[in-house]
This record gives C-alpha cells, structure tokens and sequence, in this order.
C-alpha cells in the first residue's frame, strides 16, 4: 500500500492516466491521439496555462488567490508590443515587460500583506486595473509592430522548452529552496509558521511576484504565438489556471500541491478539450464536461483529505 | 515617432516594475498607435459569381468538412452555422462544427483546428477569432491535405504569405460596399441637404475601416452635404449613446447618422430619444439584427444593411465542395448579396 504521501503525488497523474486512457477507448482518438504529428500539438496548446499555472501554484500554496493573471498577462503584452514598436531593442522590450508583470504582482502582495486586504478582493481590483491599464496605454487597439525574432518563442520546441523550463525552475524553489518550503508552510499554518521565524509577509509578496512574473512570461508567449499584443488577451486565463492548479492536486485552502501536479492538471486540461473535438462531443456540451471534471477531481480530493 | 518614443512605454513599465507600486503614471502616457490597418488578403483575387458556385452538385465521393467559427455566442454567427449545416445535408457532405464558448478563446479555436486537421477532414471553413494568430493552424492544415475557405473576417494576407498559406477561396461581405449602400440611404433620406455623423466602430478593424470608408465615398460628391463628425463608439451601444449625447450638444442641426453596426444604432437611438429628436435625425444601421427589428417596424431606424451570414454558410459550402470536386477554381473569392432594410 503505498504511502497518502505517494498517493497525492501520484494522484494527477492518474486523473490524466485516466482521462487519455478513457478516450483511447474510441477508436478516432486512439487512432489520432497518439501520434508524432499530434502529440506536439498538446504540448504546445497547453503551454501558456503551464506557464501561468506555475505561478498561480506559489499563490495558492500559500492560501491565497490571483485573479489578475490574465489581465496582467495582457498589460505585458502591449507594453511589449509599445516599446517595441517605439524602437526599444527586443531585449529591452522582454526586460521593461517582464518588470511591469512583476511589478503588478508587487502591488498585490503588498495589498495582502500590508495593507491586510484578502487575496481574493485586491486581485480583482488588479485585474479590473491592468485591463483597463491595457486599453488606457493602447486605446484598445492591438499592436502588431513586434520584431519578428520573437515569434520563434511562439511556437514549436522552443515554447514547450521554455514552459517546462517553467515548470524545471518552480520544481526547484518549491522543494529545493528555503523560501519554497516557506511557502507551503505558511498555507499550512500561517501563525505556526510565523512563530517559528518564517518571514511570512515577505514570502506572500514572493508567491504574488512569481504570480506576476510567470503572467508577464505567458504574455510574452502570447503575443509571439499571435504575432500581435491584444488588449484583449488573457480573457479567462487566470480561472485556466485556478483549474490546471486544482486539477493537479493542489488544494485551494493552501499548504498541499505542486508545481510538477499544475503542469499535469495543464495537460489534463488540454487532452480533455481535445479528446472531446475528437470522439465528436457537439461544442456546445464540451464545456459542461471540463467543468464537470474539474468539479469531480476536487471532490475525490476533498473526500481523501478528511 | 521620434526615436525616443519608446521611452513613454519603457516608463509605464518601470513605474510598474521597479517602482513596486505605481503611485502615479508617466505625465505623458504612450501615444497610441495610428496606422493604417494592416493589409488584408489578396484584393487581386478573381471573383466567383453566384450562379457558378450555384452549378455546384452533390458530391460524388463522400467529402468530410469543418466549419469553425469565432463564437456561437453572437447572433451573427447562427444563421452562418445554420445555413452551411442545411447545405451541406443537401450536397450529402459531412459537416462538423466547432466554435469555442466566446470570441476572445483565441487559443481554443486555435486548438480546434488542430484537432479537427489531425481528425481528417478535406476541407476546413474558418472565421478566424485572430487574423494572424490562426495562419500557423492552417499552415498545418494545408501542409496536411487539408482544402481551407475562409468565411467572413479575413485572414491575414502578409501573414498568410510569409507562412507560405495559399486559401482556397475566401466567402464573405463586401464591408465597403455596405457602407456605401448605408450612405446612399442617408443622402436620399436627407433629400441631399444636411449635417451627417457618422459612429465609427473599432479603429484600425478592417470591416469598421471599410464601412466607414464607404459610407464617406457615398457622401463625398454631395455638395449640400457636410460630414460633420466622426466618432468611434468602439461597436458598443454604451459608447455609442454617449457619443451621440455629445454629437447632439456639439452639432444641433445635425440631421443624419449613420452607425457601422446595430449595436450602436441602439444606443444612437437612445441618446436621440431623450433629447427630443426622435424623428428629426435620420439613422441608419448596419448587421440588421434582431434587436432592432422594432424600432426599423416604428420608423425610429430608417434602414439597416443585411450582410447575409446565411448566405456565406451556404456559398462557403459551396465553394469548399465545388474546389474539392475541381468544378470551381481554388483561390476565388465570391462576396454575398448586400440588401438595404428599410
């Protein structure tokens, strides 16, 4: 019998074991499915979620939640798109880009740990902000002036490198990292791990940064797959992500899941949209389905935990 | 722009940023980008007429088709799906329909593709949620066997071109034309005398350019007529009865309006009403939706253009099986029967 500890590891897994397994039953899927042609097709569609999900997972760990990642998501992307378009060198570009992400993600952590304002209420007020930031700076106008060498990030091996890349480096501060392991024990017990000399408000504000800075990262994906920064990008982005997060075993109380479960609940995400285009479930019903799974898998997951 | 004018940019990111906290934005926020909007598919493209596209029969080897949309969740969209679905049971082809939940799920129709390509289809109908974004999907799809036809809002010529994309056909709405059509109702409405605005939608959106552009050409070579204002109510009906509010105060006499879609036809209409005009200020609308079927019955909407989505369902059917059986050149492009409602 293997330990409740292997078990909520392996727990994703299963959950995408069986989802994929299930459709392999239908012989198109199966057929399909797995393939050379098709399989780098999943990986590429689910990296922005993987991306996202990396960061969102550091938020929830710590009890906490971030609804500004898509908007933030788009606030990075035309503030790309603008300073490349004003003549600012690419690298420049994905500095100035990758900054303002943090920064937004800054803001929210000050807002929860300073300014004691819940999670939940100063990251809508972020999201309300940054997507309306994004149409302020644009006038609601996409920009498409993007140099062309960002586009390779946009699709191929170097997207899905770059997510699992993602994914490598939130592994390591999760479970090799002092303020990793910080992180999961505030979620766990915030008092208890602020009485034995956790520097809590200092690592919230970590997690919402990391939030922020994997958002911008997806912004820059996105803007390189598209080959334009839309005002409009990231639209219900950040509940892709709760999803991909909770669907990997991390639980939204906080304290319990990883990184590695988000990029598996990712790919769960991406095989169940897909498996359902393929055996031929009407569009229209695909999306009771995802949202029945979702439902599902926290439920098993609740009922283990008592 | 000067060539620092990627410093505004570069500093709203850095108050952002480094700052931590944004405590004030730059005095002077980033210009927004004027450009012309970005060039569209081949406008070189031979047109095909109805009647030849009409000369096509049932298929003679089964033939599996795609139609994927931006969105069910627009009125637009339903007689589209409705009358391809009819036309293809009538020429005994397989038709699948995909449409992800709403119009910004870029990333989703993107995947539908995808899936639907590696599904085996012959044929793929897209209305691309993203013009650019979509080409690397087709490519795919032509690189597979797969015959594309673009329906309604265009994919990206350049971007199309730099990714070695050739579309079969392209099935769709002269937005121009429309326009056009929209303006010449106003002229004879007004009798040719007056002040006229016009509700501009989304700037830089190629059909909004286009309607604009039309409805000017219309106006141009009358010369008791002045174009008086021209705003942008962004498509929306909100917008659009602020913008009119503030089109009334500035330009009392202002007799005609033209809006380049329903939905701000709404809200115009709206703005119109409460101050005391109803009646006085011609308007005219644009997509013919549902919403407005009331107020062209009163009289308060003098006329609106019907695009036919149904129409570009049934001709992109047409035309995808008609290129598949070699009875229709590939590279066509057939734009639908324009009507006035009045």
């Amino acid at each position: 019998m293997p330990s409740r500890r292997a078990l909520a590891v392996l727990r994703p897994w299963l959950v995408l074991a069986l989802v994929a397994g299930g459709f392999s039953l239908h012989p198109r899927f199966a057929q399909t499915f797995w393939t050379r042609s098709f399989l780098p097709n999943v990986a590429q569609q689910a990296a922005s979620n993987v991306i996202l999900a990396v960061g969102m997972t550091f938020v929830i760990l710590t009890g906490g939640i971030d609804l500004s990642v898509g908007s933030v998501l788009a606030l990075c992307g035309v503030t790309l798109g603008l300073s490349a378009e004003g003549g600012a060198p690419l690298a420049v570009a994905l500095v100035v880009a990758l900054g303002a992400g943090v920064g937004c993600g800054l803001v929210n952590g000050l807002l929860v740990t300073a300014g004691r304002v819940p999670p939940f209420v100063v990251t809508l007020g972020m999201m309300t902000a940054a997507r309306g930031l994004t149409v302020f700076a644009t006038d609601g106008n996409s920009v498409s002036g993007l140099p062309p060498g960002l586009f390779v990030l946009g699709q191929g091996w170097p997207l899905v490198a770059l997510a699992l890349a993602v994914v490598v480096a939130g592994a390591i501060l999760q479970h090799h990292t002092r303020a990793g392991r910080y992180l999961t024990a505030i979620g766990g017990n915030e008092e208890a791990a602020r009485l034995s000399g956790v520097p809590v408000a200092r690592c919230k504000a970590l997690a919402y940064a990391l939030a922020g800075l994997t958002a911008a990262l997806a912004g820059v994906v996105t803007c390189a797959k598209f080959q334009s920064a839309d005002t409009g990008a990231g639209a219900n982005a950040e509940l892709n992500a709760i999803a991909a997060v909770v669907i990997g075993g991390t639980r939204l109380s906080g304290g319990h899941g990883s990184v590695v479960g988000s990029l598996v609940g990712a790919l769960t995400i991406v095989v169940l949209n897909a498996g359902l285009v393929l055996v031929g479930v009407r569009d229209t019903l695909q999306g009771v389905v995802v949202g029945a799974v979702i439902v599902v898998t926290v439920m098993i997951d609740q009922r283990r935990a008592r | 722009m000067s060539t620092h004018g990627w410093l505004g940019p570069v500093l709203l990111g850095l108050a952002l940023g480094l700052g931590g906290c944004a405590r004030r934005l730059p005095e002077e926020p980033p210009p927004p980008p004027v450009k012309a909007p970005d060039p569209v598919v081949p406008v070189t493209a031979q047109a095909i007429p109805t009647a030849e596209l009409d000369k096509v029969a049932q298929a003679a080897k089964p033939v599996k088709l795609a139609l994927v949309v931006k969105t069910r969740n627009n009125p637009f969209f339903s007689p589209l799906i409705a009358a391809a679905e009819a036309e293809a049971k009538a020429l005994g082809v397989a038709l699948e329909v995909q449409a992800p939940p709403q119009e910004s799920d870029k990333e989703q129709q993107f995947a539908m593709v995808q899936t639907l390509v590696a599904k085996g289809i012959d044929a793929l109908l897209i209305t691309p949620a993203d013009s650019k974004g979509i080409v690397p999907a087709l490519k795919q799809a032509q690189d597979k066997g797969v015959l594309v036809i673009n329906v309604d809002n265009r994919v990206d010529g350049a971007t199309a071109q730099a990714a070695g994309l050739t579309l079969g056909g392209y099935v769709g709405a002269d937005n121009e034309q429309g326009g056009e059509r929209a303006g010449q109702e106003l002229v004879k409405l007004l009798s040719g005398t007056g002040e006229v605005g016009i509700l501009e939608g989304i700037r830089g959106a190629d059909n909004a350019e286009a309607r604009k552009r039309g409805c000017e050409k219309a106006l141009i070579g009358q010369p008791k007529l002045k174009l008086v204002a021209t705003e942008s109510a962004e498509w929306d009906t909100a917008k659009a009865y602020a913008k009119t509010q503030a089109m009334l105060a500035a330009h009392p006499k202002l007799a005609g309006l033209f809006c380049s879609n329903d939905k701000m036809a709404l809200g115009a209409l709206k703005a119109i009403d409460e101050a005391g005009l109803t009646g006085k200020i011609a308007v005219v609308g644009y997509d013919n939706i549902a919403d407005v079927q009331p107020l062209l019955k009163a009289g308060k909407l003098k006329a609106t253009i019907e695009q036919h989505p149904d129409l570009m369902g049934r001709y992109g059917v047409k035309m995808a099986v008609g290129v598949l059986a070699k009875s229709v050149p590939a590279g066509r492009e057939h734009l639908v029967t324009l009507e006035v409602m009045r």
